[in-house]
């Protein structure tokens, strides 16, 4: 279902960062356009 | 203290003239609604030197200077007898050539009269101030120094940082404050305080950025090389924001989510069991209390409680972990941090 799908993966440094959801969502087969890591505070 | 040089003299100028300069482009400068003074540009062209550039430098410089005033004053140290100054500090000083150029340290210290310290900056996002306490204490514990004042400014650019948020949910800007501190390391004396240079840690470029991954690095490992468990730490300073200012602006409560990292390390090395999670973040953390000034919250807030603490007996030791968004300045991905012990010598 998600095969394909373009993605923005958008991380938070103290909760789960950006790398890392891009790389769950490319093994998952989603194509990850543009992922970066945030710091809200 | 020495007198001041004429050039450190102050230098009013009478309201017709701040007005007449405010008219040609300098930044007003007011007391509630009353017009105090003025800021002026260094340079007609350059942005390094711009009005703001330069109020935000200026407003780190003063409450640095002020924080090591205050501590040399209630430790009756003579500013002479310090070496050497490190600030860590939140901002970029320098013109177009050279941006971020900085020594802003050496300013502080002209400015609080240590006229035998030379200085210099630690720059690392929000873990500074704990690479500039490493860097601080390895100059005393070579020998290349005696005392060392690590000092850092509050960063005006983080005033009212998440102000929409608030005024949205009706409250008041809570971001209003300007951090700074000012810590003097000396050589260890049995039964004070002192940092254990043997635990400091830093994030190596490999270790990746995930929580987990920072807390082997910045806890377990250095806690290992001392023969210590997470479960040796009495308390941990982490990042100390507030919640009260930043769950309500959408960040959730950093401290808390730090320990509960923690503990679930803890967790999966059966140093305790799930269902004593809780207890590890209450009895081991703390309430997040700082203003969201950066470098601030970053553990460093809660060394001055930490030492009173320790020579009160009511702690044995505090590990203090610090991270750093370099990812912000977009040169790498990267995040970043640096950790420490500190305990009371016993040699």
């Amino acid at each position: 279902m998600l095969n394909g799908k373009k993605v923005i993966a958008i991380g938070e440094r103290d909760g789960v960062p950006g790398p890392v959801i891009a790389e769950c969502l490319e093994g998952a087969g989603l194509e990850v356009v543009f992922q970066v890591t945030e710091c809200f505070v | 203290m020495t007198k001041p040089t004429k050039a450190k003299q102050l230098r009013l100028k009478s309201f017709a003239e701040i007005e007449s300069l405010c008219h040609k482009g300098a930044l007003p400068l007011y007391s509630d609604e009353k017009l105090v003074g003025c800021i002026e540009a260094g340079h007609a062209e350059d942005v390094n030197l711009s009005v703001d550039v330069l109020l935000e430098n200026l407003a780190a410089k003063a409450t640095a200077a002020h924080a090591l005033k205050s501590l040399l004053s209630a430790l009756k140290m003579d500013p002479n007898d310090v070496d050497y100054v490190i600030s860590c500090s939140e901002e970029a000083v320098g013109d177009r050539y050279n941006r971020g150029g900085g020594n802003l340290a050496k300013a502080i210290a002209e400015e609080v009269a240590c006229e035998n310290a030379s200085g210099s900056d630690v720059k690392a996002f929000c873990a500074g101030p704990l690479y500039a306490m490493v860097h601080g204490a390895s100059l005393v514990q070579s020998g290349v120094c005696n005392k060392v004042a690590v000092v850092a400014g509050g960063s005006l650019a983080k005033l009212g940082m998440k102000f929409e948020s608030h005024l949205k949910k009706g409250m008041p800007v809570l971001e209003d404050v300007l951090g700074s501190f000012a810590v003097i390391l000396s050589p260890a004396k049995i039964g004070e305080p002192c940092m254990r240079l043997d635990s400091a840690a830093f994030h190596p470029v490999r270790a990746g950025a995930s929580p987990q991954a920072m807390a082997e690095c910045l806890a377990e490992k250095p806690l290992a090389k001392l023969g210590m468990k997470l479960t040796d730490v009495d308390r941990y300073a982490v990042e100390l924001h507030n919640p009260e200012i930043t769950v309500p602006s959408g960040s959730g409560d950093v401290p808390k989510t730090n320990y509960l990292t923690l503990a679930a390390l803890a967790v999966i090395r059966g140093q305790i069991r799930k269902d004593q999670m809780e207890d590890f973040v209450r009895t081991r953390g703390m309430v997040g209390y700082a203003p969201t000034q950066g470098h601030i919250p970053s553990a460093i807030v809660y060394l001055g409680h930490a030492l009173d603490a320790l020579r009160n007996n009511e702690i044995n030791n505090a590990l203090f972990i610090s991270k750093g968004s370099l990812f912000l300045g977009r040169m790498t991905q990267l995040s970043d941090g640096c950790s420490f012990l500190v305990e009371k010598s016993e040699k």
